[in-house]
């Protein structure tokens, strides 16, 4: 592997991670979507997941400068 | 049940409040989150947006960034039998993916919902509405160049679909 691709692996990673760690937060928040769906219709559990992604984003923003980058989420609730 | 996860009838022995009485007031509150928030914090980048987005990707060496994107699965245990078979790929359990782009502050720009596990991610990305603003020319301006091309649309950085 040429240094021009391995370069561009690193760079790719540390820009990818970041989706990654989102799914992965949003799990440890919200317990609802780490476990199996519970729910008998796609609608219910659409919206939940839809409800849970708002809520997401509403701490983002409100901790968007209080926060260190670098904190540790577990999972386990 | 939202951040413990607990089944519906747990909470009649704990805090007693009914099975049905739960669901009921989960799915209102989901309803009017969804219906009240959902236009702010699910929007589409604007300019502001757009233009913040952009700061950071340039930092990071990837010029004309608008975030990265991933799809992930939830899995569904009480998926109807009669959709098992869409709702399972070529692994045991049924599940539903998420698509969803997020950028560096962990913040979800795009979530789409409800495709089945026999979809790849390249299936989901073309059922996905991601592109419709941009196809629709509502889409934030983006222009940048490298090598002395000039681009003048966004990306979205993947892996491996």
């Amino acid at each position: 592997m040429g240094n021009k691709r391995q370069y561009f692996a690193k760079a790719q990673e540390a820009a990818r991670k970041m989706v990654e760690r989102a799914f992965g937060v949003l799990q440890s928040r919200y317990a609802i979507v780490r476990g199996p769906g519970r729910m008998w219709d796609i609608e219910t559990l659409s919206k939940i997941m839809r409800a849970c992604v708002i809520m997401h984003n509403m701490i983002v923003e409100d901790e968007r400068f209080v926060v260190d980058p670098n904190e540790r989420f577990e999972y386990g609730g | 049940m939202m951040t413990y996860g607990i089944p519906a009838d747990a909470t009649d022995e704990y805090i007693r409040i009914g099975e049905s009485t739960t669901l009921e007031s989960l799915w209102r509150f989901v309803e009017a989150v969804d219906e009240i928030f959902g236009e702010e914090y699910l929007r589409y980048p604007n300019e502001a947006d757009t233009a913040r987005l952009l700061a950071i990707s340039e930092q990071k060496g990837f010029l004309g960034m608008l975030g990265s994107i991933d799809c992930m699965h939830w899995a569904w245990k009480n998926c109807p039998y009669e959709k098992q078979g869409q709702y399972k790929g070529h692994v045991e359990k049924p599940t539903i993916i998420l698509e969803a782009v997020a950028s560096d502050d962990l913040w979800i720009w795009h979530a789409f919902f409800g495709m089945s596990r026999s979809h790849n991610d390249i299936n989901v990305l073309h059922r996905s509405p991601l592109f419709d603003n941009l196809a629709e020319g509502r889409a934030s301006e983006v222009n940048f160049s490298v090598n002395d091309h000039d681009y003048s649309m966004g990306y979205y950085l993947a892996d491996g679909i």
